[in-house]
């Protein structure tokens, strides 16, 4: 298990507000079932009906975005769930 | 005049506020007007000043008078006779972007998002930048008295640093490329509770870049090019000069839109002008850019896939590598006088190319978009550029140079 600081913005988020929280886990998976137990997070906001992350959100681990939801934690990475951002 | 925001995927709509996603389907919102209500006309736009506020009724937010009092905007529309003759051209008009008030079109849209951050009462602004931003936003934040905060790679160009920094503003720069810039001005977006002019008021943000087409019809008497040249990082300035035109035809500005769209990218950063080269309808990001052209070193185009169903429709996309593109600056500085950044170098070079190709007819009323000054990357010439010569203060030494002896 690996103690993971994760960012929701609030336009992810069940309570529409943004949130910064330590959760307990050992790999993506688990920290996105964790997310819809405590009611932070639905898992039908962020997947499509194949499965996969939605077409215009992505998953951040340390920075570095992730579609393998079975790679694993350490203690103290940042997890980040944002829509694609539009730069330039 | 605006009614609020759609969603550019599933078409929802949202009032006016700081929301720059849907949020059931996480895509890019886009602000929709009331075009019935807009009572715009060619005489009333005669009597007005000109800078870009001449087309307050089709922007999002009107401004605040330190903003208006920039002049930002209105820049000149050449015909570019020498250019044009040294292409094979012969209808080759350059829109001089890089004379705004802090030297690219980046003065456009981030005179908008300041606007727009001022209007929603947000205390502090920022972007992520691949420079030009960062030098406007921070431009227009010391107008409006608000701090800024700018987000680039480190590895940007020390010039476009210090004019950033000149005004005010504080640099982080991130051991990362653009992306990871953008990504972390994001979310310092949402959690700082900053107005980050191309993320989070992006909507009222890209719409600055459509005066870029308002102008060039304007300026060519209401008519519109056959084609646009225009330098393509994010596709968000394209596909805003685009819709500009589009809406000069909606209120009956003009007859119809240009009829060849072109993408110009540099080789070293070119996801949208690869994907259109192979075919594809989906863009692969580019994960390490590598060109001269920093300005359009954007290796995942937020807006890129938009950018290439334009293409797919009326449109062409090429690349030039560094060489091409550092002649392409000198081949327009020594023709017509406009020193540029390696971006107007990218366009010019593509430009070439395509006329090269013959996928440009020679006759085509051509508009290619200059969009930053050279002077904000002034070393990348220096390759090709002769050492000055260094003579004595004697007349004498002046005869070999200047009578070719």
């Amino acid at each position: 298990m690996a103690i993971v600081e994760v960012f929701i913005p609030s336009v992810i988020s069940n309570s529409k507000e943004k949130a910064r929280i330590k959760v307990d886990a050992k790999d993506v998976k688990e920290l996105l079932f964790l997310l819809e137990k405590d009611g932070i997070v639905e898992r039908n906001r962020l997947f499509d009906d194949s499965g996969k992350i939605k077409k215009f959100l992505n998953l951040y681990v340390n920075g570095k975005r992730q579609n393998d939801l079975e790679i694993q934690l350490n203690d103290g990475d940042e997890v980040s769930i944002l829509p694609s951002v539009a730069g330039g | 005049m605006i009614i609020g925001l759609r969603c550019r995927e599933c078409k929802k709509e949202f009032s006016p506020s700081i929301r720059y996603v849907c949020d059931d389907c996480f895509g890019a919102l886009d602000v929709i007007y009331d075009y019935d209500s807009i009572h715009l006309t060619k005489n009333l736009l005669a009597n007005r000043e000109n800078n870009m506020w001449r087309y307050k009724e089709l922007l999002p937010v009107e401004p605040q008078d330190s903003l208006y009092s920039f002049h930002s905007g209105w820049t000149p529309l050449i015909k570019a006779s020498k250019l044009a003759k040294a292409l094979g051209l012969n209808n080759l008009y350059i829109k001089n972007d890089s004379v705004n008030p802090t030297f690219s079109f980046k003065d456009r849209p981030a005179a908008l998002g300041v606007a727009a951050a001022l209007n929603f009462g947000l205390e502090a602004v920022g972007c992520a930048s691949t420079g030009n931003l960062a030098a406007a936003t921070a431009a227009y934040a010391a107008r409006a008295g608000l701090p800024c905060y700018v987000v680039i790679p480190s590895s940007i160009e020390q010039s476009k640093i210090s004019q950033a920094q000149a005004y005010g503003a504080t640099i982080i720069a991130v051991e990362g490329t653009y992306d990871d810039s953008n990504r972390l001005a994001a979310q310092a977006g949402e959690y700082y509770n900053i107005g980050m002019v191309n993320i989070n008021l992006r909507p009222y943000y890209v719409e600055g870049s459509k005066t870029l087409a308002f102008e060039v019809a304007e300026q060519l008497g209401w008519d519109v090019p056959d084609t646009i040249v225009v330098p393509t990082a994010s596709g968000a300035m394209l596909n805003a000069i685009c819709r500009g035109f589009e809406e000069l035809m909606e209120i009956g500005f003009v007859r119809n839109t240009p009829a060849t769209i072109v993408a110009a990218q540099a080789s070293g950063c070119n996801p949208i002008s690869r994907a259109y080269k192979e075919g594809k309808d989906v863009i692969m990001p580019i994960q390490q850019p590598d060109t001269i052209a920093k300005s359009l070193a954007i290796g995942d185009p937020g807006d890129g896939i938009y950018v290439l169903r334009r293409l797919r429709n009326n449109g062409l996309a090429e690349d030039a590598d560094d060489d091409e593109i550092i002649e392409g600056c000198r081949l327009l500085a020594q023709t017509e006088g406009i020193f540029t950044e390696p971006a107007g170098g990218v366009a010019i070079a593509v430009l070439k190319k395509l006329v090269e190709q013959g996928k440009i007819g020679k006759d085509d009323k051509i508009v290619c978009y200059i969009t930053g000054n050279g002077l904000k990357a002034p070393d990348v010439l220096q390759s090709i550029l002769p050492r000055p010569i260094v003579v004595k203060p004697e007349l004498k030494a002046l005869s070999s140079i200047l009578l070719g002896g």
